[in-house]
């Protein structure tokens, strides 16, 4: 019976990857450029100019602000203030999980065009992308349902497996050369 | 009748496909696959004449000429991983040692189920179960190379993709209709008896239009504009990631 079952899964598996891949030609079509490393950096830097103003980011999830507006402002400013908030911060969110998408995209699309892709790193980074992904849509679930300020305070359990998270990325980087980074065109590692 | 519409039909394709690969110059392009459609349409008209002149010979022909197509349509996989990953050597060397290891896994899993379930005293049962097997382990091969290129989202011309459209369906739908049939009281089941010459129609009528005329390969970016070293790409991506998720964790900690 497990045989048959995995016989099914298998036939089951080879159907949905042929729509799969059907789809994807499809979208190809739509931009039948291919991809380089300039779309690569493009990419990079279209994630840093969110990411760039974190004085301001930080200010959306600032308790302060809050605090200040709770007591010197009615009720009407007040709900104002944290739906302009909540709807600033799930933006901003958004537009990070759709950039680091898209950069995870065009790194599967530039590996494979390299000579000696590593199946052990890419079944890696794709454990930490999915480990990313999945944190940063319970933060956006949090954020939703109970605003920016509330949200940060109840987000300490997540926070600290993200960071183990970004600390896994950091350490590795260390076996790679940095001059070899930036030959031929600027460096992506800051 | 309707039995007769597909097997006249499948023939007719098969013969459209010969054509238009001679008149589209098709055939030294993608020479295992032709030489696949050639061995089918062979054994179709080896049946055809079987059933006509002497039709009790007809099922133990049928597995004999089946088991023969199952093991020549490998070489459509060949076509199809040949033609995907020209342009992708690292992709390529991958999907080689990942296919090597499926295959292993998958023949023993065949073998190993073969010689439980013993040999039936049939031949033409015999030969079924080993082209069933045969047709388990070129799934479980194409599951791997699909895999492989939807992961890496391999650009592919639409010939290739119409190769791999048309393999996907016969095999997957075949992969399942098999397996169903061997179960017990399913072997005189009139459905699966008609579903598998239905899809295989469909299989080919996707290869005639994908293959009409020869299409050009995807656009393949300049050696200059790519990065061939995995680890710098590697490194790179991860830096990101790394920055990113920082950043995020920072923001959301203040």
């Amino acid at each position: 019976m497990i045989g048959l079952v995995l016989i099914l899964l298998l036939g089951a598996l080879i159907l949905t990857f042929a729509v799969r891949l059907l789809l994807q030609s499809l979208q190809a079509k739509i931009d039948s450029r291919p991809v380089t490393v300039d779309d690569f950096s493009k990419a990079r830097e279209a994630l840093d100019s969110a990411l760039v103003a974190a004085a301001a980011v930080n200010r959306i999830f600032s308790s302060e602000d809050m605090e200040f507006i709770s007591r010197s402002a009615p009720n009407d400013a007040r709900r104002l203030f944290l739906k302009e908030r909540k709807l600033l911060a799930l933006q901003w969110l958004r537009l990070m999980q759709k950039q680091v998408a898209q950069l995870m995209d065009l790194h599967l699309r530039l590996a494979g065009h390299t000579y000696d892709p590593s199946p052990g790193f890419e079944l890696r980074l794709t454990a930490k992308y999915l480990a990313f992904a999945v944190f940063s849509y319970i933060v956006l679930f949090l954020l939703w349902v109970r605003g920016p300020f509330k949200a940060t305070r109840g987000t300490a359990y997540t926070i600290r497996a993200a960071e183990s998270f970004c600390s896994v990325f950091s350490l590795r980087l260390e076996r790679i050369n940095p001059a070899r980074l930036s030959s031929g065109r600027e460096s992506l590692v800051h | 009748m309707g039995m007769d519409f597909i097997w006249w039909s499948t023939i007719a394709l098969e013969v459209v496909i010969l054509v238009r690969a001679s008149n589209a110059r098709l055939t030294g392009r993608y020479l295992f696959f032709y030489t696949y459609i050639v061995c089918v349409l062979v054994s179709d008209l080896i049946r055809l004449c079987c059933y006509q002149l002497t039709p009790n010979l007809y099922p133990t022909l049928y597995w004999q000429t089946e088991l023969v197509t199952i093991i020549a349509s490998y070489a459509v996989m060949l076509e199809i991983f040949r033609h995907s990953v020209r342009h992708n050597p690292g992709v390529a060397r991958l999907a080689r040692n990942l296919l090597a290891i499926v295959f292993c896994l998958t023949l023993t899993y065949a073998s190993l189920n073969l010689l439980h379930d013993g040999f039936t005293p049939s031949l033409a049962r015999a030969t079924a179960d080993i082209g069933r097997y045969f047709r388990y382990v070129e799934g479980a091969l194409l599951l791997g190379m699909l895999a492989l290129f939807a992961r890496y989202r391999i650009p592919l011309g639409r010939n290739v993709l119409g190769l791999i459209l048309g393999n996907a369906l016969w095999i997957g739908v075949n992969v399942v209709n098999l397996a169903i049939w061997s179960l017990p009281g399913n072997g005189f089941s009139i459905a699966l008896r008609k579903l598998r010459p239905a899809t295989y129609l469909v299989a080919l009528t996707i290869w005639c239009a994908a293959l009409w005329s020869a299409q050009p390969d995807p656009v393949q970016p300049a050696e200059n504009e790519i990065e061939r070293d995995y680890e710098v790409l590697a490194a790179r991506t991860r830096a990101i990631l790394a920055r990113t998720s920082n950043r995020l964790v920072r923001a959301l900690k203040s």
